[in-house]
C-alpha cells in the first residue's frame, strides 16, 4: 500500500514539477521553430545521402569504375547542393516556421534569412596551394591519391618565385560562396541566425513596421513592400556584425560560433555519457505520455546531424576511421539504434507476444503492433498495452536503450564495427536494413545483437505482467461468471 | 449536406494514419461517411486555415503537450478538439475514436 502511494506521489512530482518546465521548454517559439523548421532540411539530406553511397559504393573495384567513368563526380555534385549545403535548408526552414507559426507570411523571412546567413560569412575561399605549402602541407596528389609533390618542395618552389607573384598564387580565392560553412560546421550558426531572423521579422511586422500602400495599389504589388523594411532592418544589422568582426578580430561570427559553440556541443553529444544520457531521455519522456523521440530529436538533431555530415565527409574522403575524427554518436545513433523498432527498443514486447503471451491483452496489441515494429513505430504498445505510467514494464523499458547505447558506443569506439558511414537512412527504415545502410554488414550484425539484447531484456518482465493481466483476466471472467449464476438463481 | 472531415494529428502523422485505417473501417461499419486523415502536428496551422477544413481535430494521446497551443488555434477556427483517450489510441480502437470524434461534431 506505503509502495503504490509513493509510486504516485514520484509520479505526481514529476508530472507537476518536472514535466511542466521541460514542455514549457519544448513549447517555447524557438524550439518549436527549430523542431520543425530542421524537417524541410530533412528531404534533402535523405537524398544527398543515396548520392554520397552512389558516389563512394563501398566495393573498392565497383567505386573505381564509378570514378573512372566520371560518375562519381556528377553523384558528387548531386551530394553538394543537397546534403552538402544542409545548414542553408535549415536557415530557411527554421526562420520560416518561426513567421509562419506566428500568423505571417514567412516565405520573405526564410528568404532574409538565407541571405543574413551568407552575409554573416566570409565570401572567399582560402587558397588551395596554402594548405599544400610547408612542412605540414598535404603537397600535392594526382587523381590517384598519390603524392607527387611533398608540401616542402611546393614550398621551396614557391619561395623561389617574385614576391609579388607568391602574393598572388596564395591570395584567397575571391567571388565564391565557401560551402564548408553551409554544411555541418555552419549548422549551429544557421540555426541561430533562423531563430533570430523569424522572431526580429515577427516582431516588426506585429509592431507595423512595414509599407502600406493605398488600397488602389493591387495587393501582389502591396505584398512585395511588406518584407522590404524588416528584410532591410535585418541586413543592415547583419551587415555591421559582419563588418566589426571583419576589422576588429579578422575573422566572421559563424567561425566564432563554431569553435565556441558548435565544437563543445559536438564533442558533448559525441560521448559515452552523451549517448547515455540522450539513450535514457527518450524513454523518460514517453513514461510519462509525452513523445519523447520527437522531443529529444527536436533537441539534438541540431548537433546530431552536423556530427553525421563531418562522417559523411569522411566517408567521401575515404579516411571514415576513429583516429581520423570520424564521431560515433550521429543522427543514426540516435533513429536507428536509441529507437530501433521504436522508442525503448520494445522488439523483444513483440517477440514475446509472438511466442510466449497467455492474457489476451498482450495478445491483441501485439497482433496490431506486429507490422507497425518493423517500421519503427510503437505507440499501440506504449498506450495499449501500456508502456506509460506502467510500473512492471519500466525496468526494460528504460534499460534496452541505455544498455544498447552504451553498447554501440564501445563497440565502434574500440573498432569492433565501423563508424556510421553518414547516410541519414529514414527513422522509419526497419531495423537491419538501415543497419546495412548507415554502416555496411557489420553494422547490420550489431543491429540484430542489439534487437536479441532487447528480447532478453523484456522477456522476464514481460512474462511476470502477462501472469498479472491473464490473472486479472481469469478473475474477472470467474466475477462474472459468479455474477451471472447469482442472477440466474434469483 | 457535404461530408464531415475529421482530421487527426500525431508527431509525424505516422502511427495515427493506423487508427485511421480502423476508424474508416468502424465508420463504414455504421453506414456512416466521413473523411478521414492523419497528419503531422506541425501542419494543424495550415489545415485549420485551408481549404480542406476539417470540422472536428483529434490529438493524439503523445502530442497532448502542444493541447492548449492547439485548442487556441482550434478555437479561433471554431473548430472542436480534444486528445484521444490513451487506451483507445494505444488499442487502435477505431469505434471507440469514432465515436468522441462525432460526439464533438454534435
Amino acid at each position: 500500500m506505503d509502495n503504490t502511494q509513493s509510486k504516485s506521489a514520484f509520479s505526481n512530482f514529476i508530472n507537476n514539477k518536472i514535466l511542466p518546465p521541460v514542455m514549457k521548454f519544448v513549447n517555447t517559439k524557438p524550439v518549436k521553430a527549430l523542431q520543425d523548421g530542421m524537417v524541410y532540411a530533412l528531404p534533402f539530406i535523405i537524398i544527398g545521402s543515396v548520392f554520397l553511397i552512389l558516389s563512394n559504393i563501398p566495393i573498392p573495384a565497383v567505386a573505381a569504375a564509378m570514378k573512372a567513368s566520371g560518375w562519381a563526380a556528377f553523384f558528387n555534385q548531386a551530394y553538394t547542393v543537397t546534403f552538402g549545403i544542409m545548414a542553408l535548408w535549415a536557415a530557411v526552414g527554421i526562420a520560416y516556421v518561426y513567421v509562419r507559426n506566428e500568423g505571417y507570411e514567412a516565405l520573405p523571412a526564410g528568404l532574409t534569412s538565407m541571405a543574413t546567413f551568407l552575409l554573416l560569412q566570409t565570401l572567399n575561399i582560402a587558397n588551395p596551394l596554402v594548405g599544400a605549402m610547408g612542412k605540414a602541407g598535404t603537397g600535392i596528389t594526382n587523381a590517384a591519391g598519390k603524392t607527387v609533390m611533398s608540401g616542402t618542395a611546393v614550398a621551396a618552389n614557391i619561395d623561389k618565385l617574385p614576391h609579388a607573384l607568391q602574393g598572388f598564387l596564395t591570395s584567397p580565392v575571391t567571388g565564391v560562396i565557401n560551402i564548408t560553412w553551409l554544411g555541418g560546421q555552419g549548422m549551429i550558426a544557421a540555426i541561430l541566425c533562423g531563430i533570430l531572423v523569424g522572431w526580429a521579422y515577427s516582431a516588426m511586422i506585429r509592431k507595423g513596421w512595414k509599407i502600406t500602400l493605398p488600397e488602389q495599389v493591387p495587393s501582389s504589388v502591396a505584398n512585395q513592400f511588406t518584407a522590404m523594411i524588416p528584410a532591410g532592418v535585418i541586413l543592415i544589422v547583419a551587415m555591421l556584425i559582419y563588418a566589426a568582426f571583419s576589422a576588429f578580430g579578422n575573422t566572421d561570427v559563424l567561425q566564432l560560433i563554431y569553435k565556441l559553440l558548435q565544437t563543445p556541443l559536438q564533442g558533448l553529444s559525441d560521448s559515452f555519457g552523451g549517448a547515455v544520457i540522450i539513450a535514457f531521455l527518450v524513454p523518460f519522456f514517453w513514461f510519462f505520455g509525452v513523445h519523447g523521440g520527437l522531443i529529444m530529436g527536436g533537441i539534438t538533431s541540431g548537433i546530431l546531424i552536423p556530427n553525421t555530415f563531418d562522417n559523411a565527409a569522411l566517408y567521401k574522403a575515404g579516411k571514415l576511421t576513429i583516429a581520423q575524427g570520424a564521431h560515433v554518436v550521429t543522427n543514426e545513433f540516435y533513429n536507428n539504434f536509441i529507437n530501433l523498432t521504436g522508442s525503448g527498443i520494445t522488439l523483444g514486447l513483440v517477440v514475446f507476444t509472438l511466442v510466449a503471451a497467455h492474457s489476451v491483452q498482450f495478445k491483441t496489441i501485439g497482433k496490431i503492433e506486429f507490422v507497425p515494429a518493423l517500421f519503427n513505430i510503437n505507440e499501440p504498445f506504449l498506450f495499449g498495452l501500456p508502456i506509460v505510467m506502467n510500473p512492471f514494464l519500466a525496468i526494460p523499458f528504460f534499460l534496452t536503450p541505455v544498455i544498447v547505447a552504451a553498447s554501440t558506443y564501445l563497440v565502434i569506439r574500440f573498432g569492433i564495427v565501423p563508424p556510421l558511414n553518414g547516410f541519414a537512412a529514414p527513422w522509419t527504415t526497419p531495423a537491419i536494413i538501415s543497419g546495412f545502410l548507415i554502416g555496411g554488414w557489420k553494422m547490420a550484425i550489431w543491429q540484430t545483437i542489439t534487437l536479441l539484447m532487447s528480447v532478453g531484456i523484456y522477456f522476464p518482465f514481460a512474462k511476470k505482467y502477462d501472469a498479472i493481466l491473464t490473472k486479472q483476466e481469469h478473475d474477472k471472467a470467474v466475477a462474472e461468471a459468479a455474477a451471472g449464476n447469482a442472477e440466474a438463481a434469483k | 449536406m457535404t461530408k464531415k472531415i475529421i482530421m487527426l494529428a500525431c508527431a509525424g502523422g505516422m502511427s495515427t494514419s493506423l487508427l485511421v485505417t480502423k476508424m474508416k473501417a468502424a465508420a463504414k461499419a455504421n453506414g456512416a461517411d466521413y473523411d478521414i486523415f492523419a497528419t503531422a502536428a506541425a501542419e494543424i496551422p495550415d489545415r485549420l486555415t485551408g481549404d480542406h477544413r476539417p470540422d472536428v481535430l483529434l490529438l493524439g494521446p503523445q502530442i497532448r503537450y502542444i493541447a492548449e497551443k492547439a485548442q487556441v488555434i482550434a478555437d479561433q477556427a471554431g473548430i472542436p478538439m480534444t486528445v484521444i483517450n490513451m487506451h483507445d489510441y494505444g488499442t487502435m480502437n477505431g469505434v471507440n475514436v469514432l465515436k468522441t470524434a462525432e460526439d464533438l461534431l454534435d
